[in-house]
């Protein structure tokens, strides 16, 4: 019988790879109507749709994790009231959409096998998540979990937060592009052991916060300051080692990105601006540059 | 432990270097490349183009939209070049070329450089390009550069080839590394051998070049050569609002509003040397213009957009405030001779259509 623990850490893993592949899809449609908008009433449902997900993502890591009994009533009452909102949000523009014929029938189809029904369903769900969520958290006691107080301070926090969502975000699309690439991927083209490199790099950020959430949270009270700093150390130099091969690569052969991965970046090839070496490579540079930087603790002065 | 890290790092650099492989090329003038029509005098060809499909369009509309051009036009070919769809899933892609299908006209394909922004593979588009009942898409197993390059010889009654239609690959971005911008990218020197390869093959069996018309997706750089000697060209309008420049051919001269090729490319001076007649692109959604354009060695030929094939994306309305969405047709004459028309279609009213036309005796 799984503990608790793990069996909650699964969902989440679970979550975060159904968020990927949402998160990726969300943006290829997103790109689709980003010359002028002009489709965005039309395609905010599920914008909403799409961005609920993500959201419970985040609601159920709260939760997992909570800082104190305050923040967790929070969490339960007002974020569970903003997701059912967003839910419901979504549900009537889809109502609305499909009455004026915007959106061509309840299984229109196209967007998804059984859009927009599929999606309709989806924000159901959310609300009644978030109903349940809410009421949930109007019962909870102080003893009904464990804490864990953020160490630093406020301000530390407000961008340690931010920063952190938007590795996460960003670990969402690539490892999304990934899980999509296996459908998408060029096979047999001249190419593909350089891509090798291309798809690590693209993993490299899940493969932090997995190993952050599934290991090194529970275990880094009873690591060694010598432990700490060659995790951070490793981490880095497998950033540095797959940031420097990738270069080597892309400037070896200038269509590399060209020819294998136009579908993974959409914006890219919409935009004529080379993103994706810098996407690929500067979260993952970033996260594990603090995490040496975290490893060695400032001594204050006794 | 650092052992084992250097083993993994190596191992890790020598499996994404042993990956590459190398691809063999048939003979550049095999008819594998090659696809068969019928001549006929007068043989109609509608080239539609940036159809640009995606998770927005609304299909049934679009979907009339060609119904409308295609009728109109009646063509005995259709060729498609490039972007046909942008952001888009496989339903959205079957869905396009299933339609053009239904229409049961002959069809080509060349790719343009939004074709691949999509959920899906290039293997996929390739089996479903070729498994249309009257797609004329032909890809061939080969070291060119580029998937689209293939010939459609329209052959007479005499098994003599009356016309040759180029479908080329004109790639889509090129990029210069350590760089954050991509340029367009140009139709390859092995690619313009292929063509020269397939030109001769013709002349092989006709004793003499057969005329010939290309169709490719990204402007090659003579658009902007006929441009500058004839800035009001023959045919069509300029309507694209920013400008491009690119090093070596806009230096110290106006910059131009067609997004051409970082490159020069051979073909137009090898094609024209051929009997090359017409040279038609799309890419540029706001522009239909087309010129006739005489190179260094005196060997002249038509080079013009076509007309943007609906209104995704962008498009743009001419002087007269008529959108410029609809296609293009050119008919071929047996004396090589041939006659282009713009049709433009009103997406809002689809009775409403216009044409513009161009006659080279």
């Amino acid at each position: 019988m799984l503990k608790k623990r793990t069996l909650a850490l699964l969902l989440e893993s679970l979550l975060f790879l159904f968020a990927s592949l949402t998160t990726f899809y969300a943006f290829y449609v997103l790109m689709a109507d980003m010359q002028d908008f002009s489709h965005f009433f039309k395609m905010l449902p599920l914008y909403l749709s799409f961005a609920s997900i993500i959201y419970v993502c985040f609601i159920f890591h709260l939760i997992l994790h909570p800082i104190s009994y305050s923040r967790l009533k929070k969490t339960y009452e007002i974020n569970a009231l903003v997701l059912a909102s967003i839910a419901l949000l979504s549900a009537v523009l889809f109502l609305i959409n499909v009455l004026t014929g915007s959106i061509h029938g309840f299984i229109q189809g196209v967007l998804s096998p059984l859009y927009p029904l599929d999606f309709f369903i989806l924000d159901l769900i959310n609300i009644a998540l978030g109903v349940y969520l809410f009421v949930t958290g109007r019962k909870l006691r102080e003893e009904d979990a464990v804490y864990e107080p953020y160490p630093y301070g406020k301000l530390r926090k407000v961008f340690a937060s931010f920063f952190r969502s938007l590795f996460v975000l960003i670990a969402l699309y690539l490892i999304g592009a990934f899980l999509w690439g296996l459908g998408m991927a060029n096979y047999g083209s001249a190419y593909q052991g350089y891509m090798i490199v291309v798809y690590l790099l693209m993993l490299l950020p899940s493969f932090f916060l997995g190993f952050y959430e599934w290991y090194y949270r529970d275990a880094k009270s009873k690591l060694t300051d010598k432990k700490k700093k060659l995790y951070a150390w490793l981490s880095f130099a497998i950033s540095v080692f797959l940031t420097i091969l990738f270069e080597i690569f892309i400037n070896l052969h200038t269509d590399l990105l060209i020819e294998e991965a136009t579908a993974y970046f959409p914006l890219d090839f919409q935009g004529s601006m080379a993103l994706a070496p810098f996407l690929l490579t500067i979260p993952s540079l970033a996260a594990s540059t603090c995490a040496v930087i975290h490893a060695y603790p400032s001594k204050k002065a006794k | 432990m650092k052992k084992n890290i250097m083993r993994l790092c190596l191992f890790i650099a020598s499996l994404s270097l042993a990956g590459c492989v190398s691809k063999q090329t048939p003979p550049l003038d095999s008819e594998n490349y090659v696809k068969t029509l019928s001549w006929k005098e007068g043989f109609k060809i509608l080239q539609l183009t940036d159809i640009h499909w995606n998770f927005t369009t609304d299909i049934p509309k679009q979907k009339a939209f060609l119904k409308a051009t295609i009728d109109y036009a009646s063509p005995d070919l259709i060729m498609i070049t490039g972007d046909s769809v942008l952001d888009a899933n496989q339903e959205i892609v079957a869905t396009l070329y299933d339609y053009i299908n239904s229409f049961a006209i002959p069809f080509g394909v060349t790719f343009g450089n939004h074709d691949r922004q999509g959920t899906f593979s290039p293997a996929w588009l390739t089996n479903l390009l070729e498994s249309e009942s009257n797609s004329l898409y032909t890809e061939v197993k080969d070291g060119i550069q580029g998937r689209s390059n293939y010939v459609l010889d329209l052959v007479d009654g005499n098994k003599k080839i009356a016309w040759q239609l180029f479908a080329l690959d004109s790639n889509s971005y090129s990029y210069a590394g350590f760089d954050y911008k991509y340029a367009y990218d140009y139709i390859r020197q092995e690619q313009v051998d292929w063509y020269i390869a397939q030109a001769d093959r013709a002349k092989t069996v006709n004793g003499f070049y057969a005329p010939s018309v290309f169709y490719f997706h990204i402007p090659l750089w003579e658009w902007v050569y006929a441009y500058y000697r004839t800035p009001q060209g023959n045919l069509g309008e300029i309507h694209e609002k920013s400008t491009y420049t690119v090093k070596g051919l806009t230096d110290g001269k106006e910059p131009v509003k067609f997004w051409v090729g970082n490159i020069h490319s051979a073909l137009f001076d090898e094609a024209a040397k051929r009997k090359a007649q017409a040279f038609y692109c799309g890419h540029d959604h706001s522009n239909d213009w087309g010129s006739y354009y005489t190179n260094a060695d005196g060997n002249r030929a038509f080079v013009g957009y076509g007309v943007k094939s609906g209104r995704e994306l962008y498009y743009a309305q001419n002087n007269e405030g008529r959108d410029m969405t609809g296609g293009s047709l050119m008919s071929l004459h047996a004396d090589q001779s041939w006659d282009l028309e713009h049709i433009y279609v009103n997406t809002d009213q689809l009775s409403d259509i216009e044409t513009r036309s161009l006659t080279h005796a």
